[in-house]
This record gives C-alpha cells, sequence and structure tokens, in this order.
C-alpha cells in the first residue's frame, strides 16, 4: 500500500510536481528543443554506470524469465511430496519448497508472473493516466477541476480496500468480469469454462485493480506538464492554423511531456510488483499454484529459520529487480530532466 | 497495561538470562535435533554476519529451534519475573460473544469455558461428563428425559446460589426467537425446542376460534381455551390492512416429564386425532393442520419447551428424541446457566450485549473476566464465590488474543506464553523439528476432514467414480508429509478413539476381526481404483509415464482460502493425476464466499471438516441424516436415517453403538463425502505446567492446571489441580416412580 | 489564510460522500452475508439477526439511515462480527494505536531519512553518496513482510535485545516502528536528494556561494529548504499509507491497531466496519494532505493559497 505511492509521490516530486501543492506552477523550460534533447539524454544515461548496469541486469533477468521455465527439467508446478524441502543441491539449483517443487522453476515462472502484472498495470495506468491528464490539463478551467475533483476522490479511496473489493467482487466466476474472461479466452482456447483457467482470471484481475489505482499520480503529472506547456507559442501555432484538440494534446504536448512520464513509468513498474507482493502476503494476490515473487517471499518469509534458501532467492530476485527498476528511473530522470540538464 | 499482581516488569536481559546453557552467539554448541548439519553451519554463518553487522537476508538462516537449552525444549526454560499463580496463555481469535446462549465461536467458547459451569464438566483426560453444577442425576431408560439434582453450595460469583431457574432461563432464552441465537440448534435437542426457537411454537391469547378459512366470516372448526399450544404452519395470505391470519395445527405432544408413559394428550382439544407418539416421536411427522386464526391472539409461550426447574436443586429435562449423550451437552457454552436479572436489564434497553463486559457479568464458573482489551487481551480472576474455589491453584490468567501462528511461536520462545493455548498450532513446517522436545504435546481430537461430493453433480453423481477417487488419495502420504501431525488416516467418518462406546466397540471389532466397514474398498489401493473409474465410463490408459482418464470431465476442487487446505489440494490434485489420470482444478474461495455457492449447490468437492462437538458418533453421523442442515451434499439415505433413529433410542450402549458403526457402513457404500484423516492437535506447554492432560478435545481447564517453579526437581508430577468429581451411575427413571427427591 | 484552510477542509465532504456511496453499494453485492457460517443457522434466527441489523430493508433506506446516523450523531453502528462492540468504539481502540505507530515510524523516517538525503546530496557522486543512496535502495526493496521477521529473527530471537511482539513499553516499540519506518525513511532519503540537488545547482544558490556565505549555512538555509519541499509534500498522503502500510506490521507484532480491519472487515462482510474505516481513512488522509498544503505555502513562497 505504501510502497505504491511512495514511489509515486517520489516520482512526482522529482518531475517538480508535488502531490498535493505545486500542482499550478509553470515550468518554463521543459520546451522541446529538438531531437538533440534525445540524443544528450542517451548520451547522459550511459554515462550513468548504475543505470546502465540495473538496465542490463534487468535484460538478462527478463529473458531467464523467459528461458528458464522452457529449458528448465522441473515444472514449477510438479510436486514431490516425499521429497519435501531440500536446501540447493546439483538436481535442484534453488532447492525445493515444502511441496518439493523445484525453487528454481517457480522463482523463473513467478517472474513472469511478476514482471507481466508489473508492465500490464503499468500500461495500463500509462494509458488512463496520459489521457485523463492530457485532457485535463489542456482543456483546464470547469473540466480540470471535475476531473481533478475525481482524482482527489481516488486518491482517499484507500486502495487496499478496493483491490478487495474488486477482488471479491469481481474475482468469483458469476461476475461480469469473468464472463468478459471467458469470452475473450473463447477465442484462443477450446474450452474456455475449464476452471482450470480460473487462477490467470484472478491475476488478471490483480492487473486490473492495481493498472485502476495506479495512473492517478501518472494523470497529475501528465497534467502539470500540459499546463506548463500550453501556453507556449508551438501549441498557439498549432491550435491557428487549425489542428484539433486531439491532435494538439496526443500529436504536440504529449510528446513534449515525455520524459517525465518515461521516468514516472519507470518506477511504477517496481511500485506495482512491491504491491503484488503485498498484496501475496495478504492473500489477495496470485493465487497457487502459480507464483509470482511475491507470494513465495511471503511464504518464504514465514519460514526463513527453518528453510532460509526459499526467502533468499525469491526475495533476492525481487529484491534485485526493484533497486535495478529504481536505479533506471532515477538515470532516467537524471538524464531527461531538464532542469539537470542546464549544467 | 494492569500487570496481575505479583508479577514485575521483565526485561529483555531478564529474559535472555532465561535461556539456560550456551550463548546464542556460540554456534558451536547448537546441539541436538535432527537438522541440527544444516542449522549448525547456517547459525555459525548467522554468528559471523551479525559480527561484521551485515544484516542482509542471509540472517535468516538461524536455527528455528531452541535446541540451545537442556537440548530439548523450545525457547527458554525459565520463567522470569512471574508469579505462580499468574498463567499465560494465547486464545487467538477475539472473542466474538461471551454469552453463553449466544456464543458460538471457538475463542468465545473458550473462555466461556473457563468463567461458567454446566451441570457436567469435562474430566480432565478422557473428558467423560463429571460433576459440575450437578452432583448426580436420574436418567429414564430411552434416553430422553433426565432430571438432575444441583449442589447446594454453587454461587455466582455476587455471592447468589446457582439454582435450577438459571438453567431453565437460560435454555429458553437462547431458544428465543427474539434473541436470534446463533448456537440456539444445541438445544434443538429439547422437546419442541426447535418449534420454540423457528417461531413457530405459540400459545393462544385468550379462548380462539379455529375457523376454516381467514376472515371472521368462515365456518368455525374448532376452538381451542386460552393458553392453549398451536403450531403455526404456514401465513394466509395477507387479509388487509388490519388482520393478518395464520394456519395453525395442534403440538404434536408437550413434555411430560415422567418416563415412559405416552405425552399427554395434545393440548388443543379439538384436535380429533393427534398423532399417536411413539417411543420416539420423529420431528419429521407433520402436525395435522387445524385451520385458521388471527395471528393477534397467538403470543410466545416458553412453557412448552421440555425443561422446567421442579425446584431450586432440581432440573427436569425432556429431550424431543433419545439423545443417549446429553451429558456430554450440557458442558457446551449454550447450555450453561445465565443470571434473569443479569442479563435482562441490558436486554430491555435493547443494549443485549453489554451485561458480558467486564464491569457487568457473573458467573458461575471458576474464574471471573477482570479486563477486556480488544483484539488484545483478556484478564481472568479466581472467581472468589465459586464453590470449588479452595482447590484452584491459578488466581490470575493472562489471556492474548493473537491470531498469527508465527507470532504466537515466537512469543512462547521466548517465555511469553506458559501455553500456546488450544486454538494455536505450531505451523506444520515445524513439526519435524519440534516432535522431539520434551514441551511438545501431541493428541487425536475429534476432529475429520473431508471432502464433500455434490451427489447431484457429474461426475461425483456416480458413486463409482466417488469411490474410486477415495480409492486413489494417498492419505497416508498427506499427513507424512504436509501435516506431518500424526494424524490417522480417515477411511471412515467417525475418528476411531471416539468416546461413548465407540473406542471400545472399533477395538473390539478389530479384535475379532469384524470387518465393520468393508475396509478393503476404502484403503489406497490405485489399480482398484482405476479398474472401478474404468467401470464408471471413463477407460483408464497408460499415457507415457502416466494414466490418463478417458472422458472424464471437468472435476473442480473448492477450498477456502487456507494455506493448510491448499497444500492438501495440491497433493490431492497431485495424486488423482498420477494414479487416475484425472485432471481435477483446484479453486479457493474466501469462506464467506464459499459457504454462499456450497449452500447454492455450485460446487462439485468441497473441503470441510468435522469437529465433534460433544464425544459421540452422533455429532459426525448426525450431519448425513436427509434433513441435517449440515447436510449440503444432496446425498440422502431412508435407511440410513431409521438406522441412526433407531441407534440413538437404544438404552444398551454397546448395541446403540453397533447400530451407529452399521449406519456409517451405509454411508460409506454410498460414499457422499470422501474421508482424508482424523485430525492430531500439536502444541506446546512449557516444562512447569502440571495438570495438563492433552486430550480428544484439544480443551484445556485452567481448574487443572499449575504451575511448579521446582518442575525440574520431580519431572514427573503431573496431578490436575482441582479434578472434578465423578457421577455416580446415573439412577433410573421408571414409569410412574418418582425418583426420591 | 483561514479561509484557505477552511474550504479545504469542506472540500472534504463531498469527496468523502462518495466514497462512501461506493464503498456500500459495492460491498453490498459481494457474494456472502455477515452471518453465513459453517454450521448452518436456522432461517428464522438469520432473519431476525437481519432485521435487528436493518439488513433487511431496501438498500436506499439501509444507506439513508447509516448516512444519517452518521451525519446526526457520529454514529457508524454496530460491528456485526464483534456484535458487543460498535464501529465507533472500535475505531476509537484502534486509531490511537495506529496513529502512535504511524507518528512514531514517520518520526524515525524522518530522523533517519532526510539527514541520508542530504549526505547524498552534499557530497554526490562520492562514496557517501552511493553509500546512502544504496542504503535507501534496501529499503525500498525490501518488503516489510521480509523485513519484519528477519529483524525480530536478529534482535528478538537472537540478540535478545527487543521483545517479539505486543505493544506495551517502549521496547515493545522499537522494532515495528523501524520495520514500518523504514521504507518511508528509504523515500525521503532520495526525495530529499533530488530535491536538494536540484536547489544546490539552481541560481540563487550559487548567488549564495557567490556573496561568500559559509557552505553550512548555504546548504543548511538555502539548499535544504529546497530539499524540503518534495518531502512535505509527500508527509501527507505519506502518513495516510503508513497507517494502512503497516497492517504488515501490525500483524506480525500482533498491535492492536486499526490497519488489520482494513482486509478483515469486508473479508467478514462486516459492512460498517468496513465503511468506517474507509472513511476514518479518507478523513485522515484529507486533513493531512490539507496540512501539507498550508505547510508547503509556509515553505514555498511561490505557492498561492486559493
Amino acid at each position: 500500500m505504501a510502497e505504491v505511492s511512495q514511489a509515486g509521490a517520489d516520482a512526482g516530486a522529482g518531475a517538480g510536481q508535488g502531490a498535493g501543492a505545486g500542482q499550478g506552477k509553470v515550468r518554463l523550460d521543459a520546451i522541446e528543443r529538438g531531437s538533440s534533447l534525445w540524443r544528450d539524454a542517451w548520451r547522459r544515461l550511459r554515462k550513468n554506470r548504475a543505470s546502465v548496469v540495473s538496465g542490463v541486469i534487468l535484460v538478462v533477468l527478463v529473458l531467464a524469465c523467459i528461458v528458464v521455465p522452457e529449458v528448465s527439467s522441473w515444472r514449477y508446478d510438479l510436486a514431490d511430496l516425499k521429497l519435501g524441502a531440500t536446501p540447493p543441491s546439483a538436481a535442484h539449483w534453488m532447492g525445493t519448497d515444502y511441496f518439493g517443487r523445484d525453487l528454481m522453476a517457480r522463482v523463473f515462472f513467478g517472474g513472469r508472473v511478476s514482471f507481466t502484472v508489473g508492465v500490464i498495470a503499468t500500461l495500463v495506468s500509462f494509458t488512463i493516466g496520459v489521457s485523463w491528464g492530457g485532457i485535463a490539463g489542456y482543456f483546464g478551467g470547469k473540466v480540470d477541476a471535475v476531473m481533478m475533483r475525481i482524482v482527489d476522490a481516488l486518491y482517499t479511496f484507500p486502495f487496499l480496500v478496493l483491490v478487495i473489493l474488486l477482488m471479491v467482487f469481481f474475482a468469483n466466476d458469476r461476475s461480469v468480469l469473468h464472463a468478459a474472461f471467458q469470452l475473450v479466452l473463447s477465442v484462443a482456447v477450446e474450452n474456455p469454462k475449464d476452471p482450470a483457467y480460473f487462477p490467470i482470471f484472478q491475476i488478471a484481475v490483480v492487473f486490473a485493480a492495481l493498472g485502476a489505482i495506479s495512473w492517478l499520480t501518472m494523470a497529475r503529472i501528465v497534467r502539470g506538464q500540459v499546463i506548463a506547456l500550453r501556453g507556449q507559442p508551438f501549441v498557439e501555432a498549432a491550435r491557428s492554423i487549425g489542428v484539433g484538440h486531439r491532435a494538439i494534446i496526443f500529436g504536440h504536448l504529449i510528446p513534449n511531456a515525455l520524459g517525465p512520464i518515461i521516468v514516472y513509468t519507470t518506477l511504477t513498474i517496481p511500485e506495482v510488483m512491491m504491491t503484488e507482493a503485498f498484496l501475496s502476503f495478504l492473500g489477495l494476490g496470485t493465487q497457487e499454484p502459480l507464483s509470482s515473487w511475491g507470494l513465495l517471499a511471503s511464504s518464504g518469509a514465514e519460514t526463513m529459520d527453518l528453510y532460509p534458501w526459499l526467502i533468499l532467492f525469491p526475495g533476492g530476485m525481487l529484491a534485485v529487480t526493484l533497486l535495478c527498476f529504481n536505479f533506471l528511473g532515477d538515470g532516467l530522470r537524471d538524464a531527461l530532466d531538464p532542469r539537470i540538464r542546464k549544467d | 497495561m494492569r500487570a496481575p499482581s505479583g508479577d514485575v516488569e521483565r526485561g529483555p536481559r531478564a529474559r535472555q538470562m532465561a535461556f539456560s546453557g550456551s550463548t546464542p552467539r556460540t554456534p558451536g554448541r547448537s546441539g541436538r535435533s535432527g537438522r541440527s548439519g544444516t542449522l549448525g553451519t547456517l547459525r555459525a554463518w548467522l554468528a559471523a554476519l551479525l559480527a561484521s553487522a551485515v544484516a542482509l537476508p542471509l540472517g535468516a538462516a538461524v536455527g528455528g529451534c531452541g535446541n540451545r537449552d537442556e537440548g530439548a525444549y523450545f525457547g527458554a526454560t525459565e520463567r522470569v519475573g512471574k508469579a505462580e499463580t499468574s498463567f499465560y496463555i494465547n486464545g487467538a481469535a477475539e472473542p466474538e460473544y461471551l454469552d453463553p446462549g449466544k456464543s458460538n465461536d471457538t475463542a468465545s467458547g473458550a473462555l466461556i469455558n473457563q468463567m461458567f459451569e454446566g451441570l457436567t464438566t469435562p474430566a480432565a483426560g478422557d473428558l467423560h461428563p463429571a460433576q459440575g453444577v450437578a452432583s448426580r442425576y436420574e436418567k429414564s431408560d430411552d434416553n430422553r428425559i433426565f432430571r438432575f439434582h444441583l449442589r447446594p453450595e454453587a454461587r455466582w460469583s455476587d455471592g447468589k446460589p446457582v439454582t435450577a431457574h438459571d438453567f431453565a432461563y437460560a435454555w429458553k432464552r437462547a431458544l428465543r426467537p427474539a434473541t436470534a441465537s446463533v448456537a440456539a440448534t444445541n438445544l434443538h435437542v429439547l422437546k419442541n425446542g426447535e418449534l420454540f426457537n423457528t417461531g413457530t411454537l405459540k400459545a393462544t391469547r385468550e379462548e380462539v376460534r379455529v375457523r376454516e378459512r381467514p376472515g371472521q366470516e368462515a365456518a368455525v372448526v374448532a376452538t381451542l381455551p386460552k393458553g392453549s399450544f398451536v403450531v403455526v404452519v404456514e401465513a394466509a395470505p395477507a387479509q388487509g390492512p388490519s388482520e393478518r391470519w395464520v394456519k395453525i395445527a395442534a403440538l404434536p405432544s408437550l413434555p411430560t416429564y415422567t418416563p415412559g408413559q405416552q405425552p399427554s394428550a395434545p393440548a388443543a382439544p379439538a384436535a380429533p386425532a393427534a398423532p399417536a407418539a411413539s417411543a420416539a416421536p420423529a420431528a419429521s411427522a407433520a402436525p395435522r393442520p387445524l385451520g385458521f386464526v388471527p395471528e393477534a391472539l397467538l403470543v410466545e409461550d416458553d412453557a412448552a419447551v421440555g425443561v422446567r426447574a421442579g425446584s431450586d436443586a432440581v432440573l427436569e429435562v425432556e429431550l424431543e428424541r433419545p439423545t443417549p449423550y446429553f451429558p456430554e451437552l450440557t458442558s457446551v457454552a449454550t447450555f450453561l446457566p445465565v443470571r434473569r436479572d443479569v442479563v435482562e436489564p441490558f436486554e430491555k434497553r435493547g443494549e443485549p450485549e453489554l451485561w458480558f463486559r467486564p464491569e457487568n457479568i457473573v458467573v458461575n464458573g471458576p474464574y471471573v473476566l477482570d479486563t477486556w482489551k480488544f483484539r488484545y487481551e483478556i484478564t481472568l480472576r479466581k472467581n472468589p464465590h465459586y464453590w470449588d474455589r479452595e482447590r484452584l491453584k491459578i488466581d490470575h490468567v493472562t489471556w492474548m488474543c493473537v491470531e498469527q501462528a508465527h507470532t504466537v511461536m515466537n512469543l512462547y520462545k521466548v517465555g511469553d506464553l506458559d501455553y500456546l493455548g488450544d486454538s494455536t498450532s505450531p505451523p506444520s513446517e515445524y513439526l519435524d523439528s519440534l516432535s522431539g522436545m520434551k514441551d511438545f504435546r501431541r493428541s487425536r481430537v475429534m476432529m475429520t476432514y473431508w471432502y464433500e461430493f455434490n451427489v447431484r453433480k457429474p461426475p461425483v453423481n456416480d458413486v463409482r467414480v466417488r469411490r474410486a477417487l477415495n480409492m486413489a488419495v494417498d492419505k497416508q502420504q498427506i499427513i507424512d508429509k504436509i501435516l506431518r501431525g500424526d494424524q490417522l488416516v480417515a477411511t471412515h467418518y467417525v475418528p476411531d478413539y471416539t468416546g461413548s462406546g465407540y473406542a471400545e466397540q472399533a477395538e473390539e471389532d478389530r479384535a475379532r476381526g469384524v470387518d465393520a466397514f468393508a475396509a478393503a474398498d476404502l484403503q489406497f489401493d490405485p489399480a482398484r481404483a482405476r479398474a472401478l473409474l474404468t467401470e464408471a465410463g471413463y477407460p483408464v490408459e497408460k499415457d507415457g509415464e502416466g494414466y490418463k482418464a478417458r472422458g472424464f470431465p471437468a472435476l473442480e476442487l473448492l477450498y477456502n482460502t487456507h494455506e493448510g487446505h491448499k497444500q492438501i489440494a495440491i497433493a490431492a490434485q497431485d495424486m488423482l493425476k498420477r494414479h487416475l489420470g484425472v485432471t481435477i482444478s483446484l479453486r479457493n474461495e474466501e469462506w464467506k464466499v464459499m459457504l454462499k455457492n456450497v449452500r447454492d449447490g455450485h460446487y462439485q468437492m468441497v473441503r470441510f471438516g468435522w469437529n465433534g462437538e460433544y464425544n459421540h458418533p452422533h455429532t459426525w453421523l448426525g450431519t448425513f441424516l436427509s434433513n441435517s442442515p449440515q447436510n449440503r451434499t444432496g446425498w440422502s439415505d431412508p435407511e440410513f436415517d431409521e438406522l441412526i433413529r433407531v441407534a440413538a433410542a437404544t438404552s444398551d450402549v454397546g448395541e446403540s453403538i453397533r447400530l451407529y458403526r452399521k449406519a456409517e457402513a451405509r454411508m460409506l457404500e454410498g460414499m457422499p463425502k470422501m474421508p482424508v484423516y482424523f485430525g492430531t492437535r500439536s502444541t506446546l506447554v512449557k516444562p512447569w505446567v502440571k495438570g495438563f492432560l492433552p486430550n480428544a478435545r484439544g480443551l484445556q481447564l485452567m481448574r487443572w492446571l499449575w504451575v511448579d517453579p521446582e518442575w525440574r526437581a520431580h519431572p514427573e508430577q503431573n496431578e490436575v489441580a482441582a479434578p472434578a468429581l465423578d457421577f455416580a451411575a446415573p439412577g433410573r427413571l421408571l414409569p410412574g416412580v418418582e425418583a426420591p427427591p | 489564510m483561514i479561509r484557505f484552510v477552511l474550504k479545504r477542509l469542506l472540500s472534504i465532504l463531498p469527496t468523502l460522500l462518495i466514497v462512501a456511496t461506493v464503498a456500500f453499494v459495492m460491498m453490498r453485492f459481494v457474494p456472502g452475508g455477515p452471518f453465513d457460517q459453517e454450521r448452518a443457522v436456522p432461517a428464522e434466527v438469520e432473519r431476525a439477526l437481519r432485521a435487528k441489523y436493518h439488513l433487511d430493508d431496501p438498500l436506499a433506506k439501509q444507506y439513508g439511515d447509516w448516512l444519517w446516523a452518521l451525519v446526526s450523531r457520529g454514529d457508524l453502528g454496530p460491528a456485526f462480527k464483534y456484535p458487543n462492540r460498535t464501529v465507533n468504539e472500535i475505531i476509537a481502540l484502534s486509531l490511537p494505536i495506529s496513529m502512535q505507530l504511524g507518528v512514531l515510524a514517520m518520526i524515525f523516517a524522518l530522523l533517519v531519512g532526510v539527514p541520508l538525503g542530504i549526505v547524498g546530496a552534499v557530497r554526490q557522486n562520492t562514496w557517501k553518496d552511493t553509500a546512502a543512496m544504496a542504503t535507501a535502495m534496501v529499503g525500498v526493496s525490501i518488503p516489510r513482510f521480509v523485513l519484519a521477521p528477519l529483524m525480530i529473527l536478529i534482535f528478538s530471537l537472537t540478540l535478545f535485545w527487543f521483545p517479539v511482539a505486543r505493544w506495551e513499553t517502549w521496547r515493545h516499540m522499537v522494532l515495528p516502528v523501524v520495520c514500518a519506518g523504514l521504507p518511508m525513511a528509504a523515500y525521503l532519503a532520495r526525495l530529499t536528494r533530488g530535491g536538494m540537488l536540484e536547489v544546490i545547482r539552481s541560481d540563487f544558490v550559487r548567488t549564495a556561494r557567490a556573496k561568500g556565505l559559509s557552505e553550512r549555512r548555504v546548504i543548511l538555509r538555502h539548499a535544504l529548504r529546497g530539499g524540503m519541499l518534495p518531502v512535505v509534500s509527500y508527509l501527507g498522503p505519506g502518513f495516510s499509507h503508513l497507517l494502512v502500510g503497516s497492517l504488515v506490521v501490525e500483524k506480525i507484532f500482533n498491535i492492536p491497531g486499526m490497519g488489520r480491519y482494513f482486509v478483515e472487515a469486508a473479508m467478514n462482510r462486516d459492512y460498517n466496519l468496513v465503511l468506517g474505516v474507509m472513511l476514518v481513512y479518507g478523513v485522515l488522509l484529507m486533513v493531512f494532505n490539507a496540512l501539507v498544503d498550508v505547510a508547503y505555502a509556509f515553505i514555498d513562497p511561490r505557492v498561492e493559497l486559493g
């Protein structure tokens, strides 16, 4: 819970927008300066060793999560009760869990889930947040007031309760969402009513829930940027030659505000992953027999004194990933933030 | 926080001293324990890590079990700064209702057991009913009529005597519809208890004319004098704004409290032919409808309920049907007494929940509620008026409400708790390493864990499929690898060690080689399971390494979201796949959603268990009766119902139990539920706690326990502090013969 | 100024109403009711229970009654799961403890996070900066549910410095407070560093330096003030999130705070408790945000109130 908006406020403040107050402030220097801006940023980013290393690690991790479950000789859900929990060995490089399931297979499969949750929820947040903030900021006045009042209201809605309500309300097999899910599924598979798909549906609800709550800060950031930009001459110019509102917002304003948006997006991914972990701790996130780093870490944490490897590997993966995303996000901010660019 | 007197502030320094023996930082002494190989090195790691102040997750590698002192205890073995007369226990969940008549949750039940005393009280050890407020009783041969004699010295915590009126009031109050007690079903054993509880038993307010149809102009079919008891069958369609009419029937019978005789003639004189009551009047025999009366002329009247105070010292009870285990029932919370003058003022004010706050409550058991910190801690103190107070050795009880099992373990480990408490068990991952420790206790408990089939839904509507599934689950494996609590494989429904003669009968059958349940068809036997499934129309074929059941439809196992259930479900899923080639899917739902879905029949196979509410096979088998609200499976068998009915009415204990077992065998043939295991309870209790006898309900009464500071000197000593007195054999209530006063 | 504060506080009300309404409606449509349990309850008894709590009224009337009780008497109604407690009582008992934990954790976070951030900013790109930020990063990337058992294992079960659980003396509070505050400290460190760096490179700091002010003075007077802006703006939401986020800590250390009810009450279909806890949370969050706005105005003269 806290993790979510903490990173959010962090990014927001970093981009010059305090969560509560600084919304109206105008940033004059964030003006398009041609493509050299991106080249500069890229150059600066490359010089930031922590970011580069983080990026490389992330790429490696993502690749590992894609590849390892495919080539591993163990399946993530294959139990061997006779074996039980064993420490790392030649056969099981990360050991096995309480059911004798290979931890390595579970960790990398869990990585898929964690990354997917992070990326999809962030995409949802990106789409809603950018549109919402862009429209509110561009039109201003009453539109802005109403739209931002809604954002304020949603901020107040205790996120946790919202997710619980969503999970309980929609994550059962007689909800509207489930019907929709089966409809989508029927395109891809033969038997969409097979209950084996239910856990996947539950994760989908987690995506939706996380996406639904993480767009708020994005909307605020984008709105701030757009307000700062909309008075600029190039916007006036575009308007004077009859460019439509939509084209101005999405063709001119948003691209110019892309720096902070990218930074915040990078920081949203780890925050969503952390939230998924938190939900899994509460038993509301990913469900067995699927796995995610959060699920593995939360069950591993309870038995850390008996089976340390069960927390060490998933917890380590989670921590490294979050660290890398944060370093990368910081690096991006340093590279893209116009004020720091001045010297 | 108010510490009980005699308790001093305990600092962590003191606590550190409490771990006698080696200092925690010397890894070389990590000593015993099955996994000491791994742990020893890991602990060495930890020491090194701490020394270099690197607190990374590697630190997690510390040894979990207190293998540091005296070789074999989990954690602290010194009791520091705690009075001998104080006891520290965990009650786990917050009690919902400290009102005996309404309590329905484990947590409040456990506390109520310490604070109130029933007619009987469970004896330490085997929990047979022993003397509580009653010092002797008589019963009729058919187990239907009981007469209890109360001890004159029993007192409430305000000094007033405990009388039979308190019991009669408490039971009728719990049954009263307005009380809305969820636990009142326990009292449905009383004559007319269920009718009264469901609001259908009424008395006439004045002389009433019963009419053929609703409306004052309809023909009169009967006239009932004032105070006649009737049963409301249904509400008539509304007749207008002013008058509501109901269809009534004659009450089949009233309690007589005189054994052997037929129940008295029905109270409604106009009823021409009341159903002749047999020795065991079946509740299902629907009363004959009489006609219609205005609802306003009927009033609630509890006089027809089968309990009354014959005098201050005599409580007379008449039951709906023969209930051989009734004396056991009388120690259940719903049967405990409450005082009218304590409860009623609050009920009248519309605050029926306030009388059991510490400042208001009056109890008749050994301990009084002293303080109550919501969701945190409750303290009890000795009841100064309890009749057996002289023998109690514990004066103050601190009853913590800690729900996280790992937190409870930590509190116990450092010595903040003397006993894990009745509701907390060590997490199963710990059991292997705990089982060798001296402060570890394990006992079989009255719990059967099972999977219920919805016999209306394919594929489990076919009994062969159900039995094949049952044979393909290796329950021993589940016990050995997941539960690790030395549970017994359940091949049938009633635990073998159930009291009231069941254990003896099971033993006798074993000794004589009688196979009461056709055991061969119930054991784990993959080959026969495959054959049976093939026979049911799903041919099981070899498929690579494993098997595949051709054409087997989707089957889903539902369980409520909980780690333990999940683990067992995963194991079962794996076994069915491996041995039977059947792919089942798992689905977890949180508790309330699951209950709703099960009640609505939206399931195929669902996880449930049944905790015996009393030590008699009826508590398990009764849930399979066709009319039992607990029977959600759709399985219904008249022959089974009849066997149970006859078994309950049989006076001879051995014969009665044999009939119960026959009914159980009948049920196993139908296999509406797959029995998985009979539960055990594992717990930890500090070595200085004496009088602790593990038992089948996992129940510990504080009156049994005491603290021995000199426990090292006499380790064998373990007598119970205040054991309950045994009853003499109950007297017989004979027809027409009044028992001696 | 007073007008601004009042206006800010008044604007809370419509938002609260929306929150309450949405939660009310959603809750009632979730399958399962507060009185569902394993042992079947006779229909009559359940009916009596529902009547007692007016759950048999039409939804609109229930909502109206609930709202009226709240507005006229500040009464949030009875809690279904704990029939002998009202929601008001439960909140009155648990909120102070959560606040205590929250305030202490926040103080801890400020005392640790801000200095770390200052070190990072002042000594940018030195090993001190790297160390400070690495520490902060670790705080960001270890979930509390891993941190808490780890700290118990080290500091309670191995070193015996602190009790393992419960909420009594200051000793009991150390571990939970650190656990709850550490992730926030980490964020604050990064915020402070980022904010200060921004200011340090700005013209007015250069001017101050050029005027010959001592480095310490520049840092503390000017840079720190600028660096505090994002920190202050974060404190509002941060604190409320701390209250809920310490759910994990409350659970593991058995602290009788309010956090646990967020999940539990929804699970138990304890409608009134869900609504009550949500409203309290909403009020807290908004009041804090309002206060932060005011504080922000004091620090940053550029912000106009209104």
